[in-house]
């Protein structure tokens, strides 16, 4: 019974902790785990995503996605090319800030979309790797957790609480990084409604621009948890990425290389 | 070490918890319980490798597409089309190919061509089954940082709206081959415009400029020719034309301002887009100048088309006639729902030029003095009659304008409906005046990623004195099959 009082008590009443026995504030362990997955200089790569219904592939895509972060708001613009399947090939999505426009090259016409039209794609999965959760989220510490990582590896977490600070995608996220190294290992994104929108767990670190960094990613429905997709992130490449290129203008010019 | 039993207690907490159903967040329990929602096959799996971004930024994209159509006629309308019939059947195959490819690195070359093959004609090319529209070939050449100049055969559209885009000025008489009544469709096929466009993109906005000379119709030269594989520049170069736009953003309202001038006649023109919350992008679209009535146009010039001299049929629809400043205006709002991955347009149109409640019942008139005075020798005039006010009508679709004043329009598309494989589009366009309406519904099923089944159904319904009523079809349907290479 008095697991079940203490789950109760961690679970419900989520005691807020400000900062670690090491002395780490929930924004410093926030900001550390934002350096890992997004590089602090204006990077592309390409992402290759397969869906999968109750264990049966239905859907992969593969996108070559350019991110700079906006020095003034802290947040990411990203341009995303669709390099697969052949029928979305060629077309371009822009997100800056809650400004979103999709390019579709065969009509030669760009359509301003909501955010919600966005995340009717798998392309609004690519956010989860560039989101600046420091500047969209407030974080809270919720203690510490050992969680199992994709890898099925035990791993002693922060835990922590981050609810949004108005133009994100989600309303709020439990988030997991890693406690010894600052790796984001696992996040749960949810409604305002609090619904479960997303699990996502981050795996596959490799050594890329320079520290090691996410090189995969595992994304389960939250609405319908049959359907996961498997996410590669490739090819990081630092890029020199003029402010030009976030004006709608420029999507029919857009090229990706 | 306090912290780690902490954390073991906590997880045979939460076992529990689990076991006894108090746990939340929909059904998902425990941190390694949402761990077992990954098959482990998924685990190991790797996506197929991506392609290549654009290698050596070239784009290419080919299709071959078949589409068979078959028409219910409508019998007994008013004014039956002259010359004209809807057969019962007719077919098109087509191929399209699209080429962007960089020649030097600040120098690339832009083709798209679309070859048609039409088993029944149900175009106006006398020249036989096969139809090839260039629809786009020109050199674009980036002069410095995000300067461009870019030479030849341009499709430039501008517009927010999805239904009617006032401001989409190169849109006129641009459609060749109308292979839906869906503006998206539309926007696919048709024909650019000969024009020189210089643009400059900056971090705060963009100048576009573009000119575009006068290329005069001479039937038997192969750039002005209707046959077959000729260029057909008579149609989207007919006068001389220029535009410059002004493009951009502030906290988060996105605009354009536009002034286009053609045949010595200036238009001005303005677009603004905001999204508002997750779901919503509210938008606006506007364009004046000083032109003709919508039927006075058609007379004035179309009708010639035909070998008509419309102008003596003006009165026929004695409607205002006058040259003076009219309005045309798109406004409304898209709503998406994500979690149905549904998203539904809904626009109100206007259109200053187009025909009012009175012109409409002028049109009327003519087909009910046919019907009355019912003399055999009277029949060429009769023809020369309908034809003249066929064509107005005709004239408006080539425009790709509304040829009433105030319109309705609903488009909702459904992507991956009951199944993955499965995207539906529904398309309502409804004259607000006599609340006669245009249906489409369209499906488009993935057998594989590069091979779909299509089917298009349209529905033309309202009273014999309506626009949509009076359309000699009351539905077709259209089954296709498209292969992208």
């Amino acid at each position: 019974m008095k697991y079940l009082i203490l789950t109760l008590v961690f679970t419900f009443l989520a005691p807020v902790t400000h900062s670690t026995e090491t002395g780490k504030t929930a924004d410093e362990i926030i900001s550390e785990a934002d350096a890992v997955r997004n590089p602090d200089t204006p990077f592309s790569i390409v992402v290759s995503l397969a869906e999968y219904r109750s264990g049966k592939k239905e859907n992969a895509m593969a996108l070559n996605v350019y991110s700079k972060e906006n020095a003034a708001s802290g947040q990411y613009r990203t341009l995303a090319l669709f390099l697969n399947p052949p029928k979305d090939k060629g077309k371009v999505m822009l997100k800056n800030g809650t400004e979103l426009w999709f390019y579709d090259p065969v009509s030669k016409s760009s359509v301003r979309i909501s955010p919600q039209q966005r995340l009717m794609g798998q392309a609004s999965n690519g956010d989860v790797m560039t989101v600046n959760m420091h500047k969209d989220y407030k974080a809270e510490l919720a203690g510490e957790e050992t969680i199992t990582d994709s890898a099925k590896k035990k791993v002693l977490c922060h835990k922590l609480n981050l609810t949004s600070r108005g133009d994100s995608n989600y309303y709020r996220v439990e988030y997991w990084v890693d406690k010894a190294d600052s790796r984001p290992l696992k996040g749960k994104f949810y409604s305002d409604s609090d619904r479960l929108l997303k699990i996502v767990y981050f795996g596959g670190y490799k050594t890329e621009l320079g520290r090691e960094r996410p090189t995969e990613a595992i994304v389960i429905d939250g609405i319908d948890p049959k359907l996961v997709t498997k996410m590669l992130f490739a090819n990081y490449t630092e890029r020199k990425i003029p402010e030009e290129w976030f004006q709608k203008e420029y999507l029919q010019r857009f090229k990706g290389d | 070490m306090v912290s780690k039993r902490v954390s073991s207690t906590f997880q045979r907490g939460l076992i529990l918890a689990a076991a006894l159903g108090l746990c939340r967040q929909n059904g998902f329990a425990g941190q390694d319980e949402d761990l077992d929602l990954i098959p482990d096959f998924i685990s190991a799996a790797q996506p197929a490798a991506a392609p290549s971004p654009a290698a050596g930024g070239n784009y290419y994209k080919f299709f071959i597409e078949d589409e068979a159509q078959t028409n219910a006629r409508r019998h007994g309308v008013l004014l039956p089309l002259p010359g004209k019939y809807v057969p019962a059947w007719s077919n098109r195959f087509t191929f399209y190919g699209k080429a962007d490819v960089r020649l030097t690195p600040s120098l690339s070359l832009n083709i798209v061509d679309r070859f048609n093959h039409l088993s029944d004609i149900h175009s106006d090319f006398p020249s036989g089954a096969a139809q090839n529209d260039l629809n786009e070939a020109y050199l674009s050449w980036n002069a410095y940082r995000e300067y461009y100049l870019d030479a030849g055969r341009i499709n430039l559209k501008s517009g927010v709206a999805v239904g009617f885009n006032p401001t989409d000025f190169f849109k006129k008489n641009a459609i060749s081959l109308r292979t839906s009544e869906d503006p998206i469709v539309l926007r696919e096929n048709r024909l650019g415009t000969v024009m020189a466009r210089a643009q400059g993109i900056l971090p705060f906005g963009t100048l576009t400029l573009a000119a575009a000379p006068e290329i005069s119709d001479k039937p038997g030269r192969f750039i002005t020719d209707r046959t077959s594989f000729a260029l057909a520049l008579q149609r989207t170069n007919a006068y001389p034309r220029y535009l410059a736009k002004i493009s951009s953003s502030y906290k988060a309202i996105s605009s354009d301002l536009l002034y286009y001038r053609e045949n010595s006649t200036s238009y001005l023109g303005a677009n603004v887009s905001r999204s508002i919350g997750d779901s919503f992008v509210f938008y606006g679209e506007w364009s004046g100048g000083r032109r003709y009535s919508l039927a006075t146009d058609a007379l004035i010039y179309d009708a010639k088309l035909y070998g008509v001299d419309g102008s003596k049929y003006a009165y026929v629809v004695p409607g205002d006639s006058k040259r003076r400043f009219r309005n045309q205006a798109a406004a409304g709002f898209s709503y998406t729902e994500s979690s149905r991955k549904r998203s539904t347009f809904v626009e109100y149109h206007y259109n200053e030029a187009g025909m009012t409640n009175k012109d409409w019942d002028n049109w009327f008139l003519a087909g009910y003095a046919q019907r009355l005075l019912n003399f055999p020798e009277l029949a060429p005039v009769y023809d020369q009659v309908n034809t003249v006010l066929w064509s107005i009508r005709d004239y408006a679709q080539r425009n790709t304008e509304p040829i009433t004043r105030r319109q309705i329009f609903i488009r909702n598309q459904w992507q991956e409906a009951f199944t993955k494989r499965l995207d539906l589009a529904n398309l309502l366009q409804l004259n607000a005046a006599d609340r006669s309406f245009f249906l489409q519904s369209s499906a488009k099923y993935s057998l594989t990623d590069n091979l779909f089944l299509n089917l298009s159904a349209y529905f033309y319904a309202g009273p014999e004195h309506s626009e949509y009523g009076s359309i000699n079809k009351w539905s077709a349907i259209k089954p296709g099959i498209t292969y992208l290479f």
